[in-house]
């Protein structure tokens, strides 16, 4: 039943929305819970990797550990580090997490490390969706072959440097509004726009011929 | 300042700039920002006048105000008793050309000639009448002849060939004189046949030398290698006729750059070269050119003007501006480099055209400074997503905000405002 992108066999179609009420009763934090109640609008289980191969059917797959994907669709935006956060507490299985917003789009990963341990968690903000900067989640020449432990840690590797090129983008292109900005103060200045009157006046004068 | 600006040139600026084209009237009221450009510009005419020549090539890119700057300069000058002119350079009007390229932009030129009396072109039989009417009035004066004396003819016809002999010196000058002394017969005798004869020469419409032989007496003609020559003896003729020089305007140079042949190209850069260093060394006198080109057409090194190597090395700029000294420019350069107005300066304009508007409807436009900022954040958002904004498309944008404003004044100006689709 692989229904892969990459015809790799690990990867399995699922497409099974998730019942949102009884996951979300499940968020300690009321506060979190209001939150996550109010902005998420559906989650979907869309793949799951297993390093099973002949899966038979859907109750086989879902039981069977591996890595799965979920596609989140967000009202509002919301921190991608806290829907991890939430996410990986609610789900407690190795997951990639791609949130949709506003034409934008995140994605983060949790990959748990054994009983007591915390695991670890990784996201990236949100940027807008073109296939340019498309994060795979699965890569046939890198992954083919491989074990899903394998291919989560490089997926894992490979948000922490696309989230670190996407907060530079990010910081640069608040630099270059808050510089836009500040221009924008000075041109409107009133000192400025008196100068420009002046200016023109005078020249206005200049080319009058009387 | 008070502006003192009728309705009439009111109309004609919002009517262009709504078209988006640069009006031909009223250009003064709505500079703004071009301080240092027209200083500089003003300066060439001075100088212009005392007998000099200048040459100045204005670069910008599109929408830059380029156009904008030429036809106030002319507008100027033309009050200042200047005979003006212009030409649109396109495919079939070159500085040179093997279809007579050239020659038609001669044509263009002289079809083109303005004055104070005659703005909007087609102004050279008037000058000519006038140029005869001046020396009329001279024997009139100075000599206590009146018309119809025995005598007043020969003195008219004395100065006359006083002034077309002293033009033989100069290149072409003997043909140049006897053409001109011929509609001055024509006009004394009546033959008008004559003086459209001696027109159609000075056009550049004839076509043999046979037929100018026949017709007027002259072994020359005006064609593509020698029309400049006869650019310099008009502007040495409009002085004598009372006028203070010829200012010639010369739009759209980037037409060279799209030559699609290197040879075609080059001929046309070489005469471009010939035309400025006649202006610099002295060659010429009372006689100013500007020229506007876009960044591309100029500087390319492939295509632009600068591909012409003599003209790049005359045409660069100095190590000094190369260097960006904290944006000091040199405006004595034979370059004058446009940068498209600053939001500052937008808003200058923007009051500026709303106070036109006001003028023109007879009403109070209600925009306050937040209201411009507002506006022109809006525009300059355009320009920060990557579209390019021009002075020129925010300019239409806003007039039709001022006409729907002005049309429906009783709702709030931020309804209006704020829907606006940019």
């Amino acid at each position: 039943m692989s229904e892969g992108r990459y015809n790799i066999q690990k990867q399995y179609k699922v497409d099974k929305g998730m019942p949102l009420d009884a996951l979300f009763q499940r968020i300690d934090n009321l506060k979190c819970r209001r939150i996550f109640e109010a902005e998420i609008e559906c989650v979907e289980w869309s793949y799951h990797l297993v390093d099973k191969e002949g899966i038979k059917d859907m109750k086989e797959l879902v039981r069977e550990p591996g890595l799965s994907i979920f596609e989140v669709n967000l009202k509002r935006k919301i921190s991608p580090d806290l829907l991890t956060e939430v996410f990986a507490g609610l789900l407690q299985r190795p997951m990639v997490m791609v949130y949709l917003c506003e034409g934008e789009l995140s994605m983060g990963t949790y990959v748990p490390s054994g009983k007591g341990n915390t695991g670890k968690m990784c996201s990236t903000d949100f940027y807008p969706y073109d296939a340019d900067r498309m994060i795979e989640v699965l890569d046939y020449d890198i992954d083919c072959g491989k074990t899903i432990e394998q291919i989560h840690k490089r997926i894992f590797a490979t948000l922490r440097q696309q989230k670190r090129v996407i907060m530079i983008e990010k910081a640069f292109e608040r630099l270059s509004k808050d510089s836009a900005k500040e221009t924008f103060a000075y041109e409107f200045s009133y000192e400025n726009l008196e100068r420009i009157r002046r200016d023109a006046d005078f020249v206005q004068s200049q080319l009058r011929v009387v | 300042m008070d502006n003192g600006i009728s309705r009439t040139t009111a109309a004609t600026i919002l009517n262009s700039l709504k078209s988006g084209v640069v009006p031909r009237t009223g250009l003064e009221y709505i500079t703004v920002g071009r301080k240092s450009e027209i200083q500089a510009l003003l300066q060439d005419v001075s100088i212009i006048e005392q007998g000099g020549a200048a040459f100045r090539f204005i670069e910008g890119k599109y929408g830059s105000g380029k156009t904008f700057l030429m036809h106030a300069l002319r507008n100027h000058v033309m009050e200042k008793n200047f005979v003006v002119t212009d030409v649109e350079l396109s495919v079939d009007r070159r500085l040179v050309g093997n279809k007579g390229q050239g020659l038609a932009t001669y044509r263009e030129l002289i079809r083109n000639m303005a004055t104070h009396a005659c703005p909007d072109n087609g102004a050279l039989q008037l000058i000519l009448d006038k140029w005869i009417g001046a020396l009329e009035n001279e024997v009139v004066q100075f000599e206590g002849l009146v018309p119809g004396h025995e005598v007043f003819d020969v003195r008219v016809s004395q100065k006359i060939y006083k002034i077309t002999s002293s033009m033989e010196e100069r290149v072409n000058g003997f043909d140049f004189g006897k053409v001109l002394a011929s509609y001055y017969k024509g006009h004394r005798t009546g033959d008008m046949e004559l003086q459209k004869k001696a027109l159609r020469w000075l056009c550049g419409e004839y076509r043999t030398r046979t037929d100018a032989k026949t017709d007027l007496g002259v072994n020359l003609i005006i064609t593509d290698e020698n029309w400049y020559d006869f650019i310099k003896l008009f502007a040495d003729f409009v002085v004598k006729a009372g006028y203070a020089g010829l200012y010639v305007c010369m739009d759209e140079l980037a037409t060279l750059y799209e030559i699609p042949s290197r040879v075609g190209r080059e001929y046309n850069y070489n005469k471009l070269l010939s035309v400025y260093n006649d202006a610099l060394q002295g060659k010429a006198s009372h006689l100013g050119i500007i020229v506007s080109v876009t960044k591309e057409a100029m500087e390319d090194p492939a295509r632009g003007v600068f591909s012409f190597e003599p003209l790049k090395s005359r045409l660069s700029e100095s190590s000094f501006e190369q260097d960006g000294a904290v944006q000091m420019r040199d405006m004595a350069a034979p370059v004058i480099k446009l940068s498209v107005l600053n939001p500052g300066e937008m808003y200058v304009l923007l009051e500026k055209l709303a106070h036109i508007h006001g003028i023109l409807y007879g009403y109070t436009p209600k925009l306050e400074h937040d209201d411009y900022i507002y506006f022109l954040k809006q525009q300059y958002s355009r320009t920060l997503e990557g579209e390019e904004a021009t002075a020129r498309d925010m300019i239409k944008d806003y007039i039709t905000l001022l006409n729907l404003m002005q049309q429906h004044q009783e709702m709030p100006k931020e309804k209006i405002l704020y829907a606006m689709h940019i």
